[in-house]
């Protein structure tokens, strides 16, 4: 896979992996500033946008704009991070032009319409609704909300009822005029065009929008220090526990070796420590797993499992003891290779289809990364040492900073 | 130009040009292009003319539907000639394998899919075949217990394992240098699963407890499947039913699985960065060794699942917030239709259900804001019947104001048609997602592994977009007349417990008039 840097004439900035067999082409673009930019009070207003650009703009209106894309079999679709707001179009070679004309519209003449929003609202709430009886959803955002208190990532995604209802169609423009602008923006496109059509294109969809953005300043988020362990009373036969602790950015010499820690105590899949600790020893739960985060202005090793109430309290207990053990140096060599080994042979498998390309590569390009590191990231995971991942886990694995929340009815 | 000629042209300015020539003045075009009667429309696109007819056309409808039904071809010719394209052969044992090469990326997927599912279970349905696919996952005689998954996980492999009514799949997807591995610990489930007591029993209270923990749609989704298929195979739940898993033993587990899990009833799907030769090659020296079960029966689908009367499904739960609609159709399937019925139904769904313009959407949700959502989809790869479903998550609307709705509009359909316009959109949409799909290697794998499991063949699954874009107006029509029909329905609604909370409107709407 070859990655082709490029600005555009007009000054956007991009990359490109050509790819001309399947006649389509998948573009996956990120304005900096996500929720972190929702005002205070109206949390949900980067979601709420996200799902109004769709609903009618320039002279379309929302049925006509869904009748062009479908008329265009193209798929656009939008959504808030906490830290970027993120598009993306996956179109037929023969309706890119069509396509792009739609796209372009939507993100410079949308229509806050008020039936459009009104019914894009209900969607919100009814989502919030269903969020809201789901334990996994209530046991992460608390999460966010305690370890990040006083800092926007404390604040939820999509809102809350009260900070929705208070939404108005200015409060959507004010977002649109302040986050999409030319200087904070970044694409990634995959598929059957080339450069100079990639550079065209970008000056024709993104060329009138601001040159400067106008963030609000987001400082950088520490983590409530001393540990915090917070409930969070539901009447669900299984609780979810979420926990974590501060973890390292691309930027830290040590995340590499961060990488295999965490696959090494949980990471996505088995032959973890808290697999055999909590599930083949204990039979406390079915699946464990953890992942490092390095957002914008955090990074954080977070973890989640689901487990009956009675075995809540049993189970955090294992996490903290398998954690202090990791951090003391319990760490052998086989787990260093299964880790590794899992680590290098899954990369390939994260760039298969055209969309899964462009929305991998656009996370490295937001992320400050440079093209060229998807060579060299298996070299750099092959040579992490024993001896580094025990340095890590020493600086990391702190039980006495874990942060624990929990959905359900701990008995 | 004729008036029809220049309403169109006027109308699709930006997207059709209409050049008129006088060939008696230039008679190089007449050679050219063959003409040698008047007048002569031919289409070009991308400079290349896909479409030409002499004579008639003076109406503006017939006109249009001769533009549309041109690029709609002019696109299938192109989706159907797309890289990648499969190959396929048989192994002496009787293994049909399938090889799509594609090499995007230094990966391969690797599917093997079972021509055996919960329809293949004793009368009654026991839940076997899940249960068994679960179980495999766990045990096999030269890998040990859990060995599977530790060994895809160190290399970095993911995998995947499914149950449905028909087909039982176990897929792979791994960096293709592994793919001989994956091939070896396929092979191995295949012919040398071994399972303890000790085993079936800790793996059946997983079970008991995931059913347990089931939330309410799925189980109106159960019932709705038993209430359709009466007396029916596909009546025996994918996800059984209180009290069924827990009876099956290990001696009935290990006799489903002796019975069906042989080379001569499975298919081999290999998609990725090899070539047909490689794969052959490894299969024979892996698959090949195993022998074929030569007491396996024809499958049997005892009838054919034809409900008589309307069936209706009802359950209360008090997590449910909203009221949920849900309708199955019995319908044919791509293995039991006529010429071309599975492929009308599947436009047909389209234009029902198939995003923002669809005619359930505009009418329920956007007209009479009765509904939040709507959607619906064909699923046709059975054997004995296809099913289309319908779905809604009530947003003011009382149940029966919904139905009438949705009944309403399904008239209009059996009666009126549907137009060009909605023809030509929800085909392009079907060969968009043909595209779609290509660019993926875990869908693209499945397309050829789930219709090679049920019959179809190689350039049946190919020739699908040429299939799809011959489509007509008519033959929707007939479609929904025929198989749209009530008495072979079943309609299922989620509630919450007390009707006071049962829909969105219960919600605060936006406070704020202006926006």
């Amino acid at each position: 896979m070859e990655i082709q840097e490029l600005l555009s004439p007009g000054g956007i900035k991009a990359w490109l992996v050509e790819e001309r067999a399947v006649p389509m082409v998948a573009i996956r673009f990120a304005f900096e500033g996500g929720s972190s930019q929702d005002p205070e009070g109206r949390e949900g207003v980067a979601s709420f946008f996200a799902a109004m650009l769709d609903q009618g703009a320039g002279d379309l209106t929302a049925v006509a704009f869904q009748e062009q894309i479908e008329e265009l079999a193209a798929r656009m679709t939008f959504h808030a991070t906490k830290d970027a707001f993120v598009g993306s179009l996956e179109v037929l070679t023969e309706s890119r032009r069509e396509a792009t004309q739609l796209l372009k519209i939507a993100l410079t003449r949308p229509h806050f319409d008020p039936d459009a929003a009104q019914r894009v609202g209900e969607g919100l709430f009814a989502n919030l609704a269903s969020a809201a009886l789901d334990p996994s959803s209530v046991a992460s955002e608390q999460w966010d909300a305690v370890a990040f208190a006083g800092h926007p990532y404390a604040r939820p995604l999509h809102g809350t009822y009260e900070s929705v209802s208070e939404i108005t169609s200015a409060d959507l423009e004010d977002y649109r005029r302040r986050v999409l602008a030319k200087n904070s923006l970044k694409v990634v496109a995959v598929g059957d065009i080339s450069r100079d059509d990639l550079g065209v294109l970008l000056d024709e969809v993104f060329g009138d929008l601001r040159a400067k953005a106008n963030l609000m300043r987001v400082p950088k988020a520490g983590l409530v220090p001393g540990g915090k362990q917070i409930l969070v009373d539901m009447d669900v036969p299984q609780s979810v526990v979420a926990f974590g602790v501060g973890a390292i950015s691309y930027d830290d010499p040590d995340y590499m070796p961060a990488c295999v820690l965490n696959r090494i105590v949980a990471g996505t899949g088995c032959a973890s420590k808290l697999r055999e600790e909590l599930r083949v020893k204990r039979g406390f739960a079915s699946a464990v797993t953890t992942d490092i985060t390095p957002a914008q202005h955090a990074s954080v090793i977070k973890g989640r499992f689901t487990t009956r109430n009675e075995f809540v309290g049993k189970s955090i207990e294992v996490i903290r003891r398998t954690l202090q053990a990791t951090a003391d140096g319990e760490v052998n060599q086989s787990e260093i290779d299964n880790a590794k080994g899992h680590l290098i042979g899954s990369f390939p498998l994260r760039f298969d289809a055209h969309a899964k390309i462009a929305s991998q590569l656009l996370e490295l390009f937001a992320d400050g990364l440079g093209a060229d590191y998807t060579d060299g990231r298996n070299d750099m995971i092959a040579s992490v040492a024993i001896e580094d991942v025990r340095r890590v886990a020493k600086r990391l694995l702190d039980p006495e900073r874990l942060i624990v929340a929990i959905a359900g009815r701990p008995v | 130009m004729v008036p029809a000629l220049e309403d169109v042209a006027e109308e699709r300015a930006g997207a059709v040009k209409i050049v008129k020539l006088d060939v008696d003045r230039s008679p190089i075009v007449k050679g050219e292009y063959k003409i040698h009667g008047m007048p002569t429309l031919i289409l070009f696109k991308e400079g290349e003319p896909v479409a030409r007819r002499t004579g008639g056309l003076v109406q503006k409808e017939k006109l249009e539907e001769w533009i549309d039904a041109a690029l709609v071809l002019a696109l299938a010719d192109k989706v159907s000639s797309v890289p990648p394209r499969a190959v396929g052969f048989r192994l002496r044992n009787g293994l049909e394998v399938v090889v799509i090469a594609d090499r995007r990326a230094p990966i391969v997927s690797h599917m093997v899919c079972y021509k055996a599912g919960a329809a293949d279970e004793p009368a009654g349905g026991s839940g076997v075949a899940r249960f068994l696919q679960q179980l495999t996952v766990k045990s096999m005689d030269k890998v040990a217990v859990g060995e599977f998954s530790k060994t895809m996980s160190r290399l970095g492999g993911e995998h995947k394992a499914c149950a449905t009514l028909d087909t039982t799949i176990y897929y792979e997807r791994i960096a293709k240098e592994q793919l001989k591995t994956a091939m070896e610990m396929e092979a191995d489930r295949m012919i040398h699963l071994y399972l303890t007591e000790e085993e079936v029993s800790s793996e059946r209270e997983v079970i008991t407890e995931l059913r347990a923990l089931s939330d309410p749609l799925a189980r109106l989704f159960n019932y709705m499947q038993v209430a359709i298929f009466p007396e029916h195979p596909y009546g025996y739940p994918a996800i059984p039913l209180a009290g069924d898993v827990v009876n099956v033993s290990r001696r009935e587990a290990m006799r489903f699985y002796k019975r069906y899990y042989a080379p001569n009833n499975a298919v081999l799907v290999v998609s990725g960065d090899v070539t047909p030769e490689e794969v052959k090659h490894l299969a024979e020296e892996t698959y090949g060794k195993i022998l074929a079960n030569p007491d396996l029966d024809t499958r049997s689908r005892s009838k054919e699942p034809v409900p008589s009367t309307a069936q209706r499904v009802t359950l209360r739960d008090a997590r449910a917030t909203t009221s949920t609609f849900r309708r199955y159709y019995a319908v044919p399937s791509y293995v039991t239709a006529k010429r071309g019925v599975a492929e009308a139904l599947e436009v047909l769904v389209k234009i029902l259900a198939g995003g923002q313009t669809s005619r359930l959407y505009q009418k329920l949700v956007i007209a009479d804001r009765l509904v939040a959502t709507i959607g619906g989809g064909y699923a046709g790869t059975m054997l004995k019947s296809g099913v289309a479903v319908f779905h809604a998550v009530s947003r003011s609307g009382a149940p029966a104001a919904i139905e009438a709705a949705v009944d309403g509009v399904l008239e209009d359909i059996r009666t009126h048609g549907v137009t060009q316009v909605e023809l030509a959109r929800a085909k392009k949409a079907l060969l968009a997602r043909y595209i779609f799909d290509s660019s993926n290697q875990e869908r693209l794998t499945g397309r050829y592994g789930w219709a090679v499991a049920i019959g179809r063949t190689v350039d049946q699954i190919e020739s699908w977009p040429a299939a799809i874009s011959g489509v007509t107006a008519e033959d929707i029509k007939r479609a929904a007349a025929e198989h749209l029909d009530i008495g072979r329905s079943v309609t299922g609604w989620l509630l919450p417990e007390s009707d006071k909370a049962s829909s969105a409107q219960a919600m605060r709407p936006l406070s704020r008039a202006s926006l």
